[in-house]
């Protein structure tokens, strides 16, 4: 059982390492540009020339999409990264410290988290303004809260546990012991959440591009590839449905990542 | 006065009601001595050692090292407290880091002490507590409870600390063991002029460790004297009924 779980898990990593090759590695396996316009060949079907067909400014879709795949995987690890990073330091605090202070810090995170994500980030976008770097910023405003809150959680039962007392006693200072007795121990919860969120998150930049307040046309992303050819669905399905299927394949990639990294590590702690 | 708590007060609400953990509670301890502190459960004597090691904030009265109050320590002054009182705990595997060796967790002391202690003294403390560089190489659950509990006593001796505090280290320990540490912690504390806080609940064991016994009750001390003194001339009804139960 517990080898089954870890091919899965393998299988599964792999396919996300090809993801991130794939976006590092755009420019130099693009078959033409992403912003290479050829109106002779505008919404042209896929054939052996454009294997994903071409949009309405004959921009090869294949191009886009992998040029896309940098733009949204990559934002989508960063606002995961700094969302995780940031929560969890708030959340070490939390839990370890008592004071005013932590207690402020406690509301400000319920307030976020009393508000739906999605429609706080459409918020936090509309005011900050369109653009990739607004979009990332809005989404990591709105993700973090749940990390400080996972984290602190964790935090509270370690804090009076014996080794923690010992290690004060031995002349750690608290952040010593953040960093080097706690954070060993509660890191595998915060990257099994961080993972699940990559799908989560690759959905909610792409659905701030489609909404228009995340990248703007002409820039190769694919919640704005999807928005830009939205009235093509009958007309050229493929223009919306490459990205589509994009994002569906890459989201689902991750989320069943994530659950076999929860599962592989589930049976470790239990084996 | 070397230690010294004065009318010391700890109390706590449970389901609406206060009740004292610690009663104004005092008592004394010269350099070098052990003083067994003993009494059935939830008489308080771990709320002591936790007010004392600043895990815990008494409500009233003193604590005194070389005179200084050492009650509720600042956060940021403790590691100088903790320099000099040093405390051994009742789980032995918990009081490690599962993650790391029982080297690491020992050296660690005396890294962050900046602590002047040579291999050659190092080598001669692993001795004095019966163990070896194979044994303390090891993670915590690949060691025996004795040797884990041996583990903890050389990571508070390599401090170099004047005050011991050993909360209850014997009970989790099997009883060939348990003399075994008792009888290690003794010695060391005398070689080495260490005044010990031995708290138990095990009165045989009190006698055969400590120089005087301290009996507490309900949170107060009911009575004080030599372990000798005591054992055969009790003379509070408490004390007597608590050696009678031994019988």
């Amino acid at each position: 059982m517990y080898l089954t779980k870890q091919r899965r898990f393998y299988f599964f990593l792999s396919l996300i390492l090809v993801i991130l090759a794939v976006s590092f590695l755009a420019d130099y396996i693009m078959p033409f540009g992403p912003y290479d316009q050829n109106l002779t060949m505008a919404l042209r079907p896929p054939d052996a020339i454009h294997w994903l067909g071409t949009d309405r400014y004959g921009r090869d879709m294949l191009s886009r999409t992998l040029a896309g795949a940098r733009t949204t995987v990559c934002t989508a690890l960063a606002v995961a990264l700094a969302a995780s990073s940031f929560g969890a330091f708030i959340g070490l605090i939390c839990g370890y410290h008592k004071g005013k202070a932590t207690t402020i810090l406690l509301r400000l995170t319920d307030v976020f988290l009393a508000f739906p994500s999605m429609v706080f980030a459409i918020a936090v976008a509309g005011i900050l303004g369109g653009g990739t770097f607004n979009a990332a910023a809005a989404i990591a405003a709105v993700a973090w809260p749940k990390y400080t809150r996972l984290v602190r959680n964790q935090v509270l039962p370690l804090r009076h546990e014996y080794y923690i007392e010992a290690a004060l006693m031995s002349g750690f200072s608290p952040l010593k012991i953040l960093l080097v007795q706690i954070l060993p121990e509660i890191i595998g919860p915060v990257l099994i959440t961080a993972a699940l969120d990559i799908g989560t998150i690759i959905t909610e930049i792409a659905g701030l591009s489609f909404l228009g307040l995340g990248a703007a046309p002409p820039a190769a992303e694919w919640g704005s590839m999807m928005s830009g050819a939205r009235n093509l669905l009958q007309t050229a399905p493929w223009t919306i449905f490459v990205p589509g299927a994009a994002i569906f394949i890459t989201v689902a990639i991750f989320q069943i990542f994530a659950d076999s990294l929860r599962d592989l590590a589930d049976s470790k702690t239990t084996r | 006065m070397f230690f010294e708590v004065q009318d010391l007060t700890k109390t706590y609400t449970h389901n609406g009601h206060r009740f004292a953990a610690v009663d104004h509670l005092s008592f004394s301890l010269p350099p070098g001595e052990i003083l067994a502190v003993a009494g059935e459960s939830g008489s308080g004597k771990s709320t002591l050692c936790r007010i004392i090691c600043q895990f815990s904030r008494a409500d009233s009265g003193h604590i005194l090292f070389h005179d200084q109050d050492i009650t509720n320590v600042p956060e940021k002054e403790r590691k100088q407290l903790y320099r000099h009182i040093q405390m051994v705990f009742q789980h032995p595997y918990r009081s490690f880091h599962p993650r790391f060796t029982l080297e690491k967790s020992i050296l660690a002391g005396i890294r962050n002490y900046h602590l002047p202690v040579t291999p050659e003294m190092f080598q001669q403390y692993m001795e004095e507590v019966h163990l070896t560089r194979d044994i303390i190489r090891r993670y915590p659950h690949e060691v025996s409870g004795g040797e884990c509990q041996r583990a903890a006593l050389l990571r508070s001796l390599v401090i170099g600390p004047e005050l011991l505090i050993c909360d209850e280290v014997t009970s989790a320990l099997d009883a060939t063991i348990r003399n075994e540490i008792a009888g290690l912690i003794r010695r060391i504390c005398q070689h080495h002029r260490i005044a010990c806080l031995f708290i138990t609940h095990d009165l045989y064991l009190a006698r055969t460790m400590a120089d005087r016994i301290l009996i507490m009750h309900h949170g107060r001390a009911v009575e004080e004297g030599p372990a000798e003194q005591l054992f055969h001339h009790p003379q509070q009804t408490y004390t007597q009924e608590l050696l009678s139960s031994l019988l």
